[in-house]
């Protein structure tokens, strides 16, 4: 069997899974989908009381908030909510051999068992606020949108990479959720513009790249100032191939003592 | 009579001291936890100080709130949450869920106060490594004024509203005596609580039909209330109240909350079997 169809196969099993409990699964999912609004609720609140962000009108905001949601909607359920928490659970169990036996790549095993069916609550929650962001902004070409998407994906790549890093931690530090909750403290800066933070700070999360994540797709889209885009697409798959590196060195580094 | 009052007493101070210092012990096995916080609270604060300074720019006044009093908002948002906060609902639907519920219903002391105690003792510790450190870290890098003013009123609030969401995380928890799984619904109350408490966005910044709503449930009272207690006023849609007002409607629905637990926990109690699923 080919990739595809082997995930496939774990996806309906996840489901599967879960639809066990359905009223549960359904509330969680659409409370899943709920959330994914509070951010631009609050932008909305804000931006009814008279005060915005400079250069920003809401719909731009909008469209920026979706983007962020969008990546992290679907590199969550699919890939990166799997990527770090199974890692750090078999390998804080000291459970990580059974996966090391399996007869593919760990990090595709790692991936297959942590199918988060709920979280795509999350994913439909932010294509509808992007659909009405979409909607509301004006002549959009064609090409804009196809360079939109394909910073759309190196986005998702980005945030893959940063999951892939953090959980390659874990393989020495054992219990590292902790950085996993100031990473997502720090990666949070990339739901708003780049431009409102000083400039040492912007360059930092420019070049890290944080702001692949939403201010350049949608930047590039509302044909804002892109400076520097060029380099951060670089460092952005740069960054991927470094990542995937990173998780299968440090998995050689496993030492099945657990935590 | 008398002698009894102070028996009673003496007893529940012990049992205070004993299961806060088991619990105390039980949470510095974690300390790495405690000061992880250290930074991602920082963190947390400075992103919002750029957004509010950006947001804010040649306005000096927002609803009724300044640039100054934005940040106090959020800086005392995240420490009452951290003095306050608990997750007593998970830990109820898991004992519920596998039917070990009644050692704690089996104890010769009540699970609420035993729960309760516990927290205490787990808060006090957070007091000490977490809360008083933040403080000094936030005054150091952001300059911002956090001595509330009303230094009384707003520690009465503060332990209302450690009560408060105490009892509603019960009731939360108690919904496991007739639900099987309550991820879902717990999911969508702590998604009502961190919108309708005020901890995402001050309650005065949400449309004026929804203000005189959110007057009437008890969410503001847990964190908007505090607030702006420490803040100094409190206004609320078109209602300005005097911060010992405000107090006063704080306790009386913790009261009514309290009793709404109590009836449901005993309704609960005549489902449970103890057999767990």
């Amino acid at each position: 069997m080919n990739f595809l169809s082997v995930y496939m196969k774990a996806f309906k099993i996840s489901l599967a899974q879960r639809m066990a409990y359905r009223l549960d699964f359904f509330i969680s999912a659409i409370v899943m989908m709920l959330s994914d609004f509070l951010i631009p609720l609050v932008s909305l609140f804000v931006y009814q009381s008279g005060v915005g962000f400079p250069g920003w009108s809401f719909y731009d905001i909008l469209l920026l908030q979706s983007t962020y949601a969008v990546i992290k909607g679907f590199a969550n359920p699919f890939f990166a909510s799997a990527i770090f928490w199974v890692t750090f659970r078999t390998v804080n169990q000291g459970s990580f051999d059974l996966i090391l036996t399996k007869p593919r790549a760990p990090l595709f095993i790692v991936i297959l068992y942590g199918i988060d069916v709920e979280d795509l609550g999350k994913f439909f929650g932010s294509l509808v606020l992007l659909s009405y962001s979409l909607y509301h902004i004006n002549s959009i070409s064609i090409i804009d949108l196809g360079r939109y998407f394909l910073l759309l994906i190196l986005g998702i790549m980005v945030y893959i990479s940063f999951r892939l890093i953090i959980s390659a931690t874990t393989f020495i530090w054992i219990d590292n959720t902790r950085i996993y909750t100031i990473f997502d403290s720090i990666i949070s800066l990339g739901q708003y513009p780049a431009n409102i933070y000083p400039k040492l700070l912007k360059n930092i999360i420019t070049y890290l790249p944080i702001t692949m994540l939403a201010f350049y797709p949608s930047s590039s889209l509302l044909n804002k100032v892109t400076d520097g885009i060029y380099t951060v697409i670089f460092v952005s798959i740069l960054l991927f191939v470094f990542s995937l590196f990173f998780w299968n060195y440090m998995c050689r580094r496993y030492a099945s003592a657990g935590g | 009579m008398k002698k009894n009052y102070k028996s009673i007493i003496t007893t529940n101070l012990y049992l205070l001291y004993t299961v806060a210092f088991a619990s105390f012990k039980q949470r510095s096995a974690y300390r790495t936890v405690i000061f992880v916080s250290l930074l991602v609270g920082p963190v947390a604060l400075m992103v919002q100080s750029y957004i509010w300074t950006s947001l804010f720019n040649d306005q000096t006044i927002v609803n009724g709130l300044t640039l100054e009093n934005m940040l106090q908002y959020y800086a005392y948002a995240m420490l009452i949450k951290t003095i306050v906060m608990d997750n007593l609902d998970v830990q109820m639907q898991m004992s519920i869920q596998n039917g070990t519920l009644f050692i704690g219903i089996i104890k010769p002391i009540s699970y609420f106060t035993f729960e309760l105690y516990k927290k205490v003792g787990s808060k006090i510790l957070q007091v000490g490594l977490e809360i008083i450190p933040l403080i000094i870290l936030i005054k150091i890098l952001f300059r911002i004024p956090l001595f509330p003013a009303y230094p009384m009123f707003f520690l009465i609030s503060v332990i209302i509203s450690f009560h408060l969401i105490f009892l509603l995380n019960i009731c939360v928890g108690v919904l496991s005596f007739w639900i099987i799984r309550t991820d879902g619904l717990r999911r969508i109350i702590s998604l009502l609580l961190l919108v309708l408490s005020g901890g995402l966005l001050p309650l005065s910044f949400f449309p004026m039909f929804f203000q005189k709503v959110l007057f009437f449930l008890p969410f503001q009272y847990i964190l908007y209330v505090p607030i702006r207690i420490a803040i100094g006023s409190y206004q609320m849609g078109d209602i300005t109240l005097s911060v010992g007002k405000v107090i006063i409607i704080q306790a009386l629905v913790l009261g009514i909350v309290f009793f709404i637990t109590r009836h449901l926990w005993q309704m609960g109690l005549k489902k449970y079997t103890g057999v767990g699923q």
